[in-house]
């Protein structure tokens, strides 16, 4: 599922600031990195190449599940 | 990091879009004593095609290139409708521009984007990251700014410019495996939207991507270990990126297996050649990895001369999102992308800064902006159920199949059309967004609709076969009609399209026979030209 999970964050938002398609935000909470948006993840490599902890995991499957309907999901 | 925006913003160049092209652009304009604002989906460096990017074409005589044989290669490979007037900038400007890379640390870095990212900050441009811009600002047929809005809290974004830079690069249908997913065309829509002629819609990029891993073109790839590399020359007859697996395909075949590049790949700053990419091996690529992407800067704002103007007072543009024709109707190469935007980039920010030097700021009124905001807006007050990743997805399906796009015939483009002009008047007004977030998947999937109807009436009008543009309907080239690229402009009968005759000097030898002028066979072509000489 592409971008899958984000552990050890030290908060530095560098990741949140060069994913090209806006996957990642801050928790506000917890001062770390949340994949808020993951559908729109294109396995680019740029938020863990850029990664200071090395703290995110990546799989080479494409996220997102197929749109079925023509409602909000 | 990630810090708020001002809502109003007051500057003399404004450089929309901050891959390669915008950077150049900026740091050019800023060195002329203007003040230059940057404003990016993400973040400069970072942006776009760019952090992708790892060839750079130097022409250098020194190094033994001889300037009339890249003009006549390029030509060659692409099939005479490459712009000379471009390929001279970039072997005028390619050795500079490669030397300023050097010069700001970038060679070598394989998180280059970070490198390039503090230098325009350190330039004293005002870089405004994380907005996207949805709209030029037009008054008295002139370009005065742009407007958007913030991706973290949706805050309304208007910025005034005595001239305009559209750099945002080009764009696809978000396909799987290519890394162009956050690049929609955009810069064409806001373009074409207030009058700017748009050109090279029907010329197709064919990258291809791992047939076991198609999602994730980058593992296979891997990041290049050694950051910006300078390649050497383009190849007489190397057909970069043609349309072969989509063919095979379409014919019953596999598409051709990939591997390792066969020539050398390029040389490092100390002079060392760079070996090709490791755990490359022979493997089964598919097409589509890049669809809606045409060939790198084919597509895009036409070009009025090589100033990089377009036909719009006050708008600019450059890199992938400048109709420079560089390589023409196929890649010349690796490496020209990467050279061809920041040469150009230099060049629109050295254009612009002396247009704005001589222009006024005009400023936009509170009505204006409102009834702006209103617009950019509505899809978040809409009650409709039609959302963008919907959308998104049946523009999808309708253009992404090598039928369609790849391996072209009339009926077929014109259903596909006629599905396309559903989406552009009954789906597109009705997109519903629930966050910012949400705003930038509408804007950008409505810029998508656009791309698509604009690459099928180019595909339709161009009756003939060449490059990366094939026909099954009309399998040859035809010199006659077709030394020639389409203009699309707005007109009130919708999409109008033009023909812009290539300068006569730059149009084959016709006393060379067909097939030796072109060697390269599209199926059926010599079939088709056997029944036209009997007709």
């Amino acid at each position: 599922m592409a971008i899958a999970k984000i552990e050890n964050c030290n908060g530095c938002q560098m990741c949140v600031l060069v994913c090209p398609t806006d996957v990642l935000r801050m928790d506000e909470k917890t001062n770390t990195a949340l994949i808020a948006y993951p559908d729109d993840c294109q396995i680019c490599y740029l938020c863990s190449l850029y990664c200071q902890e090395d703290a995110i995991t990546i799989t080479p499957d494409k996220a997102g599940e197929l749109v079925l309907g023509w409602g909000p999901s | 990091m990630t810090k708020a925006v001002p809502s109003e913003i007051e500057t003399d160049v404004l450089v929309i879009g901050g891959g390669i092209a915008g950077i150049f652009a900026a740091i050019t304009a800023q060195q002329k004593g203007l003040e230059v604002t940057l404003v990016d989906k993400g973040s400069p460096g970072n942006s776009g095609a760019t952090p992708f990017a790892d060839t750079f074409v130097v022409f250098d005589e020194e190094r033994g290139h001889k300037r009339q044989d890249w003009i006549d290669t390029v030509a060659f490979n692409g099939e005479y409708l490459n712009n000379r007037a471009f390929l001279d900038l970039l072997m005028d400007q390619s050795k500079a521009r490669f030397q300023d890379l050097q010069d700001w640390g970038v060679l070598g870095e394989v998180k280059f984007g970070l490198v390039l990212r503090k230098h325009v900050i350190r330039n004293k441009v005002n870089v405004i990251e994380r907005v996207m811009m949805t709209t030029l600002l037009k008054k008295e047929e002139r370009v005065i700014g742009a407007a958007g809005f913030a991706l973290q809290d949706g805050q309304p974004v208007t910025i005034t410019a005595k001239a305009t830079i559209m750099c945002a690069g080009a764009g696809g249908f978000k396909p799987t495996g290519f890394p162009i997913r956050s690049l929609t065309h955009d810069g064409d829509a806001m373009a074409y939207r207030v009058g700017a002629e748009i050109t090279g819609k029907e010329w197709i990029d064919a990258h291809g991507t791992p047939a076991n891993k198609p999602a994730a073109g980058r593992t296979q790839w891997n990041l290049n270990p050694h950051g910006i590399f300078m390649t050497g020359q383009p190849k007489h007859g190397a057909r970069a990126l043609n349309l072969d697996k989509e063919i095979e395909v379409h014919m019953g075949g596999l598409p051709p297996l990939a591997g390792p590049p066969p020539y050398a790949f390029g040389a490092l700053p100390d002079g060392s050649q760079v070996p090709p990419p490791e755990n490359l091996p022979k493997h089964q690529m598919v097409g589509g990895s890049s669809a809606g992407l045409a060939v790198h800067k084919a597509e895009g704002i036409f070009p009025q001369n090589n100033t990089c103007a377009s036909n719009i007072p006050g708008l600019f543009a450059a890199g992938d999102g400048l109709g420079s024709m560089l390589c023409g109707t196929l890649y010349a190469g690796i490496g020209f992308s990467f050279s061809g935007s920041s040469v150009q980039g230099a060049k629109a920010g050295e254009e612009a800064a002396d247009y704005a030097q001589k222009a006024d700021l005009v400023k936009i009124s509170q009505l204006d902006t409102a009834a702006l905001n209103n617009s950019m807006f509505e899809p978040m007050e809409r009650e409709s159920a039609i959302t963008a990743a919907w959308v998104t997805q049946i523009l999808q399906n309708a253009m992404i199949p090598y039928y369609v796009l790849y391996v072209k015939e009339q009926s077929r483009m014109e259903a596909a059309l006629t599905n396309v002009e559903f989406m552009r008047d009954h789906l597109v007004p009705k997109m519903i967004a629930r966050d910012p977030h949400e705003l930038r998947l509408v804007h950008e999937t409505e810029n998508m609709v656009l791309n698509a109807e604009m690459k099928l009436r180019a595909s339709l009008y161009r009756t003939e076969s060449r490059g990366s543009h094939y026909r099954e309907d009309f399998p040859a080239r035809d010199d006659k009609e077709w030394l020639a690229w389409i203009k699309i402009k707005s007109s009130e009968d919708g999409m109008e399209l033009l023909k812009h005759p290539i300068p006569e000097s730059w149009r084959p030898d016709t006393s060379v026979p067909y097939e030796e002028r072109y060697p390269a066979r599209f199926p059926g072509e010599l079939e088709f030209r056997a029944g036209q000489k009997a007709a």
